[in-house]
């Protein structure tokens, strides 16, 4: 039996370590850190977000990203009206009086929408952070140490894959509560799966490598190796899948408002453009911007995990890299095989 | 490839098991009695809810219940729906055959397109269509389906006029024969084409990569040099080889689509279980809601099989490689 191409017999047996005064501490410490330095981690802050903004979707992610958050954040004073307050006639249009018109009880849109980046803005990172917890403590675990805890605990993940996680999410809202924790607590464990399973081939993969086997030598514990050694290998696809699912935790929270299983006591995009679907036939305006700001809030999570998959995973080519220069399609193939490094996409690269 | 099949089917069964157990564990968490449901608002004897609890195997330990719920599903028998009073075996039977056209329908939707658009950049090369296929995938994965639906209807039905606002037929004078096929297709178009597009930005996704990786082959360089074709190195080498991956995603945007239909059926008022399911929560009718579930996930764990089957079969790599 195999766990995605590895046989199970190869079960890790726990290394043992010897005592670290046996061995000189010193001396391996140094040449560890010789032989290897994770690339995203020796260059300065400023390099790192030089590199960044140099990215095709880095500089866009950061705009949209303040924008949002701003919004989320100085809601109280940038929105015009109270969002729960009735200001004026019902289904006033929009770009008069009121920038984006009110609803069909009179209440400002343009103040439930800045409202709106709240609830969207806190699902996606709480809900991203939690998926990243999850999936690094599962997925860690199952990659190192191997053998039946691997088995069992992505059995456990794949549990979670199978049930689509809008109606798991739905399911669970409906039964025990809407309140934003439970939200925000539901679509984390629902999105795990996909961080652990990175996380474990990452740490399966580095837990071989010399500078672990090193370390292990070396007489450092566990939690050295884990957490000083390996952990900071690993992360960088987990956290650009991460940042990722963040954009699905959105759209699910979006999905979940729509149906009418989002907090009741706050704002939400999804909520509005529930409301809106009475009116769909009338009153166009009340489903567009709603739906617009959902739109980009999931884009600018899914550009910052493209432009942070470009500069933590340099070496990952990209099929942009890949363009055939506007030529007819045999005619750089010609010239291929002088590149071989130069073709060949790893699976779930993104982009 | 027997002994693959076998495996992977064994392999199903225990994780369909644990699906129930799941569901089982969330149905006990939730709050509310259900003998006090089924009787309604009004005050038991103790005697007449001794007789209940009894009948209904709740005075059970919870894994004698299971094996009750367990046995009951096996005879087909998933509850009783106390606001519907009926069955939800036939609640959910009824309303399943039209979530599955819309999901079936939303699938080939999405794999003939995905392929198509997916290829697109590999016959062309190119950066321009390169980009503005690049483009129509981030947007697909970014856009809520809902909405895309209301923009659907805003555009297509109320603005235009070509496709009805909502349901899955007239209520009355349903056209028959060829124009009743037609009818249907036009009541369908607007729900699978927006349920189909985040599996139709993965599909294309994938046979983008996938095309433009095969094309990197030495086995293309190879046959370059044998003289062959481009239109034959496209469809012999480069078509063929690429679509080995893309059957997964197909499979897999299955499930999507059946969670998508969640959203969708309540855009465009589909008589379907997602639909089903959101009346299901407002009449706070778990029995309902939990077979639901099960439903769900028995057909996308039946799917994943059919998928991992087709590729096994397709790919002897993947055989071996178990």
């Amino acid at each position: 039996m195999t766990v995605d191409g590895v046989p199970l017999d190869e079960a890790v047996t726990p290394v043992e370590v010897q005592p670290r005064d046996e061995v000189s501490a010193e001396a391996p410490a140094g040449a560890i850190e010789d032989i290897y330095l994770p690339p995203s981690f020796i260059h300065s802050a400023r390099g790192w977000l030089r590199r960044f903004v140099r990215t095709k979707f880095g500089l866009v992610s950061i705009i949209l990203m303040v924008l949002l958050a701003g919004m989320a954040l100085f809601a109280p004073t940038l929105a015009p009206y109270n969002p729960n307050s009735i200001v004026g006639p019902p289904f006033a249009s929009p770009f008069g009086h009121y920038l984006f018109g009110t609803d069909e009880i009179g209440r400002d849109v343009l103040s439930n929408f800045i409202y709106g980046a709240r609830v969207s803005m806190v699902v996606g990172a709480a809900s991203g952070l939690l998926a990243l917890l999850l999936g690094c403590v599962i997925g860690g675990l199952a990659g190192y140490l191997g053998g039946v805890v691997d088995v069992v605990l992505m059995r456990f993940a794949e549990l979670f894959m199978v049930i689509p996680s809008l109606i798991l999410a739905v399911v669970v809202v409906a039964l025990l509560g809407s309140q934003l924790l439970y939200i925000v607590l539901i679509i984390g464990f629902t999105l795990w799966p996909q961080e652990a399973r990175i996380a474990r081939s990452q740490f399966l993969t580095l837990r071989e490598r010399d500078f672990v086997h090193g370390a292990r030598v070396a007489g450092f514990r566990w939690s050295h190796i884990v957490f000083r050694e390996i952990l900071p290998n690993a992360i960088a696809p987990v956290i650009v899948q991460v940042t990722l699912d963040a954009g699905s935790a959105i759209l699910l929270e979006a999905g979940l408002s729509f149906l009418g299983l989002g907090d009741p006591s706050m704002p939400s995009w999804g909520k509005m453009l529930q409301d809106a679907q009475s009116y769909l036939t009338t009153n166009q305006w009340l489903s567009i911007f709603p739906g617009i700001g959902i739109l980009f809030a999931v884009l600018a999570f899914n550009f910052l995990g493209h432009a942070l998959n470009e500069v933590m995973n340099p070496r990952a080519p990209r099929v942009s890299a890949l363009s055939l220069g506007g030529h007819m399609v045999l005619r750089p193939l010609a010239t291929s095989w002088r590149r071989p490094g130069a073709r060949g996409i790893p699976e779930g690269s993104v982009l | 490839m027997i002994t693959y099949s076998v495996r992977r089917i064994l392999h199903s069964i225990p994780l369909f098991l644990s699906v129930l157990i799941m569901m089982f564990i969330l149905l006990q968490l939730t709050p509310g009695d259900p003998i006090q449901d089924l009787i309604g608002a009004y005050p038991v004897p103790p005697a007449y809810r001794a007789t209940l609890v009894a009948e209904y195997h709740l005075n059970q330990s919870l894994p004698g219940r299971f094996v009750y719920y367990l046995w009951n599903m096996l005879h087909g028998n998933l509850g009783y729906s106390y606001a519907g009073h009926t069955s939800v075996t036939s609640l959910i039977f009824g309303a399943l055959p039209n979530t599955l056209l819309l999901v079936a329908a939303g699938t080939v939707v999405s794999m003939v397109f995905g392929i198509l658009l997916g290829f697109l950049p590999v016959l062309m090369g190119g950066r321009f269509v390169d980009g503005v296929v690049n483009v129509g995938v981030v947007a697909g994965f970014a856009i809520p389906t809902f909405w895309f639906g209301q923009l659907l209807i805003l555009f297509f039905a109320v603005h235009l006029g070509w496709f009805p606002v909502s349901g899955m037929g007239p209520l009355f004078g349903a056209d028959t024969g060829i124009a009743g096929i037609f009818q249907h297709i036009q009541y369908l178009t607007l729900p699978v084409l927006a349920l189909s597009i985040p599996a139709l930005a993965n599909i294309t996704r994938v046979q983008q990569q996938s095309g433009l990786e095969a094309l990197g082959n030495d086995y293309i360089v190879t046959a370059e040099l044998k003289g062959l074709s481009a239109g034959q190195i496209i469809r012999r080498h480069v078509l063929r080889n690429s679509l080995l991956p893309v059957v997964t995603v197909i499979g897999y945007g299955f499930g999507t689509a059946m969670a998508g239909t969640v959203l969708i059926e309540n855009v465009f008022g589909w008589p379907g279980i997602g639909n089903l399911l959101i009346l299901s929560i407002n009449r706070r009718d778990n029995q309902v809601i939990i077979g639901i579930v099960m439903v769900a996930a028995a057909i996308i764990i039946l799917t994943n099989l059919v998928t991992d089957l087709i590729y096994g079969a397709l790919d002897p790599r993947i055989r071996a490689r178990s």
